[in-house]
């Protein structure tokens, strides 16, 4: 880890005691593979957590469907990342939710609508006239309203149909499925170069200065939080 | 006594299974039908509690009109009256000839628990109705089903109508029918925009995304009539929201559109822009949103007060909003600088000349106002 900031700006909360804050980002594991980060989204809540204890919050998320702050249920958060947001940050994290949250209702119906794996993001169109963004793809267009870009998108390492079934564990379906193979935007068979949640909280174990400062090039074993040297032999240190 | 019980049970199973409108069962109807099908239109019309405009003996003229599945779960038939205008006339073997106007219809809706049940459930619908009418046809059209829950529920929306309109968001618009669904789809958002209905806004919101990403160029200027206030009619902040981002959107797709050409638009945009970037509008949910999208849209349509809108949002709006304003522009301009066409790069360089792209940053790190 690097920048100037002494403190931990990315943890996990087995191996730490820690404070996560409202809209600050929060990561859940796959069960398939170990520190493998296979969902994130943003707190809705401030809390302390105790090294080793269960960590439940509410978040705001793209499920999908996108997880709405009102109906938001608790859920189990195994690694955090902040980048020491002020309460203008919130400000502005709260406009853009604002300005989508109506069209995600319209969409509740329709999962698989609301969602897009590559690119991160898709912007409405005179054919779907909603936006569609990824889990990590939802967090990463809000910090880039702060003016924050975590992770160089045009630069994301290639990851193969093994990894990208630990993130998407309907992938052996989805790519079976022509129709929801171009909705999702998997059209082209990998490797792809798809946002992982991993990347985002690579990005800020770096430090508060630096997160703002510096735009993050991910590894390729910066799916996992923080990196397993022994499981993936083509990762280097974040 | 057995048989009879038993018989009287599968109705009531059925009947469980097939509703119409939530009150008549559709096989009930084709039951009616059968039994006197030289006035079916009037059996619908007694079944259904429906008004019949125009009871026509013809029995040809009742059509199932089309059969549509929806997210594979639930099939919807649709029976409509040719004598007032079906979806489609469609030839001996099925095939469709022509759309036209639908003016009067029933419409059936079959829930089933299964596709295959559906299917079964449809399959049975139409050969009985071809047995009944031996020159009906049917076919298989989604889009226009659509249309038809939409006109049907555009007055007292159904569930059914607000249905369709959430799938014709995430549906492209076919060429031939795409200057009728605009006009249904305004029809709709007239309507109701006033709604107290939190569900019924969200669908005037999804039909105003529709709709604005669909109208040619030359109508846009009547996105502004979405925002008026008509006698005691209060616009709810979502409307003007939608409405505030689609005129963004389509402003940054189509560089060429400006503030001149659409003049009563870009002078609502800055209405709106002026009134919730004030400190004591832009902190409430939907309307800083509103401001937002409020505000580029009058930068990005070059509207003639686009100076002195940037000049008032740094001074008087919150750091965080005009530093948002700020983000967001500086976003665009990267978006339209990508485009590398001659327009594109005349609107970079009215942004680039804006004080909110230009003061920015200064204002973020403690410069003017903070």
């Amino acid at each position: 880890m690097s920048g100037g900031n002494t403190n931990q700006s990315a943890q996990r909360v087995s191996t730490s005691d820690g404070n996560v804050g409202v809209y600050d980002a929060v990561g859940i594991d796959s069960e398939k593979g170990k520190w493998f980060i296979r969902h994130v989204g943003m707190s809705l809540e401030e809390v302390d957590f105790v090294k080793g204890k269960p960590l439940q919050l509410r978040m705001v998320d793209m499920g999908p469907p996108l997880g709405l702050p009102e109906s938001a249920s608790p859920q189990n958060v195994d690694v955090v990342g902040n980048a020491n947001l002020s309460s203008d940050d919130a400000s502005i994290i709260n406009t853009f939710i604002c300005e989508q949250i109506e069209e995600y209702k319209s969409l509740k119906s329709g999962r698989k609508e609301q969602y897009v794996v590559l690119p991160h993001f898709v912007k409405s169109d005179s054919r779907v006239s909603a936006r569609r963004y990824s889990c990590a793809g939802f967090v990463f267009e809000c910090y880039m309203d702060l003016g924050i870009t975590l992770v160089d998108v045009d630069a994301l390492p290639n990851v193969d149909e093994s990894i990208l079934s630990i993130v998407y564990p309907l992938l052996p379906r989805i790519l079976k499925d022509r129709e929801w193979r171009l909705h999702v935007g998997l059209a082209e068979d990998g490797p792809w170069q798809v946002l992982l949640p991993g990347y985002l909280f690579h990005s800020l174990s770096r430090g508060a200065d630096q997160i703002r400062q510096a735009t993050y090039q991910p590894k390729p074993g910066d799916k996992c939080f923080p990196i397993i040297e022994s499981t993936d032999p083509s990762a280097s240190s974040a | 006594m057995s048989t009879s019980s038993s018989k009287g049970g599968r109705n009531k199973r059925r009947s469980r299974k097939v509703s119409i409108y939530g009150r008549i069962r559709a096989t009930q109807l084709i039951e009616q039908k059968a039994a006197i099908p030289k006035t079916l239109a009037a059996q619908a019309y007694l079944g259904s509690g429906m008004r019949i405009v125009e009871e026509d003996p013809a029995i040809a003229n009742i059509v199932l009109q089309s059969v549509v599945r929806k997210q594979g779960q639930r099939v919807q038939v649709v029976v409509a009256d040719k004598t007032q205008g079906v979806g489609a006339i469609i030839d001996s073997a099925g095939r469709k000839i022509k759309a036209v106007r639908v003016r009067s219809f029933w419409r059936r809706a079959i829930n089933a628990s299964s596709p295959k049940i559906a299917d079964r459930k449809v399959q049975s619908l139409r050969s009985r109705l071809e047995q009944l009418v031996p020159n009906i046809a049917t076919h298989a059209s989604g889009f226009e089903s659509l249309l038809d829950c939409l006109r049907f529920g555009l007055n007292a929306p159904t569930s059914q109508a607000i249905d369709a309109v959430l799938e014709i968001q995430t549906t492209p618009i076919p060429e031939d029918v795409l200057e009728e669904t605009i006009q249904l789809l305004v029809s709709f958002i007239k309507k109701h925009r006033g709604t107290n209905s939190q569900k019924l806004l969200i669908t005037v919101g999804a039909a105003i995304r529709k709709v604005l990403l669909n109208l040619p160029e030359v109508d846009l200027g009547f996105s502004v009539d979405l925002i008026k206030s008509e006698g005691s009619l209060a616009v709810p902040i979502g409307v003007e929201l939608e409405v505030a981002k689609m005129v963004v959107q389509r402003v940054v797709e189509d560089p060429s559109i400006t503030a001149s050409q659409f003049p009563e638009l870009a002078d609502a945009m800055l209405c709106n822009a002026k009134l919730y970037s004030t400190a004591k509008m832009v902190n409430r949910e939907f309307y800083n949103a509103t401001a937002l999208n409020s505000v580029l849209a009058c930068l990005l349509m070059r509207h003639t007060e686009s100076r002195s809108l940037c000049t008032e949002v740094v001074r008087y709006s919150p750091s965080w909003f005009s530093r948002l304003c700020s983000n967001r522009l500086k976003r665009i301009r990267t978006e339209l600088i990508a485009k590398n066409d001659s327009i594109a790069q005349e609107l970079v360089k009215h942004l680039t000349s804006l004080p909110l792209v230009t003061d920015g940053d200064q204002k973020v790190h403690g410069g003017i106002g903070s």
